[in-house]
């Protein structure tokens, strides 16, 4: 046989030769690329380090935000606590007013709401906005530095779900590794907001995706120590809430520790109302939103002015609750108060940021007073206030989260103390059967959604393929040769390509599985076209179609993609495509908030 | 989705070893006129159409004297084949080329990955000169027959 080449010239022969170049370099690419799981764990780590990035940046603005605002840095209640009264009125006042107008801002520049990275993770297809995550950073970072009783891991989270989210956009990832990329970001941001790198994958996987899936699990992992890395080379990489010694378990204590996983499990039901409540009541005063931040940083002011431990998140409170065990009831009681209205006023006022430490903080006060309690009782064992403390912070937030192993190896991994693990088993799974057994709500679904119902707090049946569907898609050519083909499954690696005519008429799909194993081969890519490996008459859906009615159409044909038309159009014309994934996770999350609600 | 299948259930439906024709559009008539009754085949006008226009939209010839002009149908059983040996090579594309074995497919529309495998292993055995002088130096039909189970399966 002859070279094939020989007798060409001209076009045909630049046309060939073009031909061997591609094909040479999609040998070479489908060489080297890594598998699947190998280039997510790299995305994973990429994740890791720009979470970690946005984290470190976020902290050190702060900082530097505080020290501009208060002229020194560091724990705000020490800050507070050496202020004028006035300085401590005005100064979360203040934050409040600038924040609010940030937003305002945001608002003003057509920002409404910024999606939530956990929207984007459950039922987007992982794309969480920048400029409006931003402005909200922007927002949190002015009321955190200046006192407010909010928690910060709200806006690190969000800052690093956005960084992964652009990456996921630049590298064109498809939606499902697009969502599991931003779910990295959000671990890498908590494991970095408090350098756990367990826990805050254990986080997102428990509360955010709601599995723990090896599947999943290894990215978040691996984004997690990626960041808790490079946060350690910037801050301390000592633990949050290190002790020194917990009192080993006894059967004497064991009763108190179910004592207090029923207080929490009551606890958390009745705080997360609280904070609703709160919310509710800022809105009933129907002032704008800067005014209404504003009064929530006077009432945390003023909170301030009696109780300097009422400003900040709270960890140096409850710092000062496992080391300093010598506070009477009514002091405990005081700060408590002062605290818990200083985080509600903030919350409801509609201050951006996070509930965990806040969170933690009741439950550690709950700890702390029982013991308190106990210990005025004539004849009642002596309880060792560090286990308390820091079995009533696991079981509080397993309550409030819904999370419970999250929440064990959160407060281990915070600790770091392995005598507290059994009684903090007993109290967060006593916790959590208690809030269960009183509706079972999750605190953190609500916070960081920043209010507001989303679409999985609407029923099954109110929603259709519209709210799901992903209106830009891959879409071919009938004419196209195989080698356009090639290259544009393998650029945007998705596992299905539309074939559409001219204006989006449907003409079927092409399967990466039918034509992958022969990307490879020169007669293909020179002789095939699009329309020889199609796939005709496929299922469509239009935006109307609801989700029972997707999931069937799904279930029958066996596609991960089903194209969306125009209703009545004829020939049908694409306006977008539904995913397997995005309807399952989406049925998933719906149903699950449904039973919630019912139960 | 049903799975892919094997290439060994490729049929093949009718051989002319001295096809008469002088252009591709001839060839691909007659071959289809080949089919005749075969079971599950639309007619042999409605295969030559839709091969045509196949072929119309880009060239089917693979090479090595050799072209695999095809029709999709759908709810097909197995790839349905046609060979015809030409007398004389036949000018196929607008460029000239020539082309001498001629390969009329009609392919299961539900089954893309079974057409690729078909041109796969065609190409394979076309590019070893021994076994492409073979074919166009077997005698009759049932020798012809013989190549196309050895080298390509056909059935």
């Amino acid at each position: 046989m002859s070279d094939p080449l020989r007798d060409l010239s001209g076009d045909a022969l630049q046309e060939m030769r073009r031909l061997r170049r591609l094909l040479f370099g999609l040998r070479l690419w489908s060489w080297l690329r890594p598998s699947d799981r190998q280039a997510l764990l790299w995305w994973a780590v990429s994740a890791g380090l720009l979470g970690a990035a946005g984290t470190v940046a976020f902290r050190y603005a702060g900082l530097g935000l505080q020290y501009l605002i208060t002229g020194s840095t560091g724990d705000e209640v020490a800050i507070f606590a050496g202020l004028d009264w006035w300085h401590r009125l005005c100064i979360p006042a203040g934050g409040g007013l600038v924040a609010g107008l940030i937003l305002l801002l945001a608002r003003r520049l057509g920002d409404r709401k910024a999606t939530d990275y956990m929207e984007a993770v459950v039922v987007g297809d992982g794309h969480v906005p920048v400029r409006p995550s931003l402005m909200r950073s922007l927002s949190a970072l002015f009321s955190i530095s200046s006192g407010e009783a909010i928690g910060r891991e709200g806006p690190l989270v969000q800052l690093a779900a956005v960084a992964a989210s652009t990456l996921g956009r630049l590298r064109r990832m498809a939606p499902a590794r697009m969502r599991l990329i931003v779910a990295c970001g959000a671990a890498a941001g908590l494991a970095a907001a408090y350098n756990t790198p367990l826990g805050g994958a254990l986080f997102v996987a428990e509360i955010v995706l709601g599995s723990i899936a090896m599947e999943t699990l290894g990215p978040l992992l691996i984004s997690s120590v990626v960041a808790v890395l490079i946060n350690r080379t910037f801050f301390s990489d000592a633990p949050i809430y290190a002790v020194q010694t917990v009192a080993g378990p006894t059967f004497g204590a064991m009763p108190f520790y179910i004592l207090l996983g029923l207080i929490c499990g009551v606890g958390a039901h009745v705080w997360m109302r609280f904070l609703r409540y709160s919310t509710r009541a800022f809105e009933f005063t129907r002032l704008p939103l800067v005014l209404r931040l504003t009064l929530g940083g006077v009432i945390v002011g003023a909170l301030a002015v009696w109780r300097p431990e009422a400003a900040g998140n709270g960890m140096s409170v409850i710092q000062d609750l496992l080391h300093n065990h010598n506070q009477a009831v009514l002091l405990l009681l005081a700060v408590a108060a002062a605290k818990i209205l200083a985080t509600a006023a903030a919350f409801g006022s509609g201050a951006v940021g996070g509930v965990f430490t806040p969170t933690l903080f009741v439950g550690a006060t709950a700890g702390a007073l029982l013991t308190a309690a106990v210990a005025l009782v004539p004849g009642a064992p002596a309880l060792d206030p560090t286990g308390f403390t820091l079995a009533g912070m696991g079981g509080f937030l397993a309550a409030s989260a819904n999370a419970p192993v999250t929440a064990i190896l959160m407060i281990f991994e915070m600790s770091l103390n392995h005598q507290i693990v059994l009684p903090l088993m007993v109290t967060t799974v006593v916790a959590l059967f208690t809030a269960r057994r009183l509706g079972g709500e999750s605190i953190y679904r609500e916070s960081l959604q920043s209010g507001g119902p989303s679409l999985f707090d609407r029923e099954l049946g109110e929603l259709s393929v519209a709210d799901l569907m992903r209106r830009e898609f891959l879409q071919i050519r009938p004419a196209a040769r195989f080698s356009e083909l090639a290259a544009q499954l393998l650029k945007s690696r998705r596992a299905q390509v539309l074939v559409t005519d001219e204006g989006a008429i449907l003409r079927g799909l092409i399967r990466l599985a039918d034509v992958e194993p022969f990307l490879k081969d020169p007669y293909v890519a020179e002789t095939v076209l699009a329309i020889d490996v199609i796939h005709e008459g496929v299922p469509a859906l239009t935006p109307a179609t609801t989700l029972p009615q997707a999931l069937d159409s799904f279930t029958r044909s066996g596609h991960d993609t089903i194209p969306v038309v125009e209703a009545g159009s004829s020939p049908p014309r694409v306006v977008g495509v539904l995913d397997r994934e995005d309807l399952y996770l989406a049925v998933s999350e719906i149903t699950r908030r449904s039973r919630a609600r019912a139960a | 989705m049903s799975e892919p299948m094997p290439i060994s259930r490729t049929v093949c439906a009718y051989v002319a070893p001295s096809l008469m024709a002088a252009s591709a559009a001839t060839a691909i008539e007659q071959l289809a006129a080949g089919f005749g009754q075969f079971p599950g085949l639309p007619g042999a006008r409605t295969l030559a159409a839709a091969a045509l226009e196949r072929e119309a939209q880009a060239s089917t010839f693979l090479g090595y004297i050799t072209a695999l002009p095809h029709a999709r149908v759908v709810g097909l059983a197995h790839l349905t084949v046609a060979f015809g040996r030409a007398a004389r090579p036949i000018p196929w594309t607008r460029d000239g080329d020539l082309v001498q074995l001629i390969f009329l497919g009609v392919v299961p529309a539900e089954q893309p990955r079974h057409y690729l495998e078909f041109m796969r292993a065609l190409a394979k055995a076309m590019t070893d000169s021994q076994a492409a002088a073979a074919l166009l130096a077997a005698p009759d039909e049932p020798a012809i027959r013989v190549w196309l189970r050895q080298h390509l399966q056909l059935q």
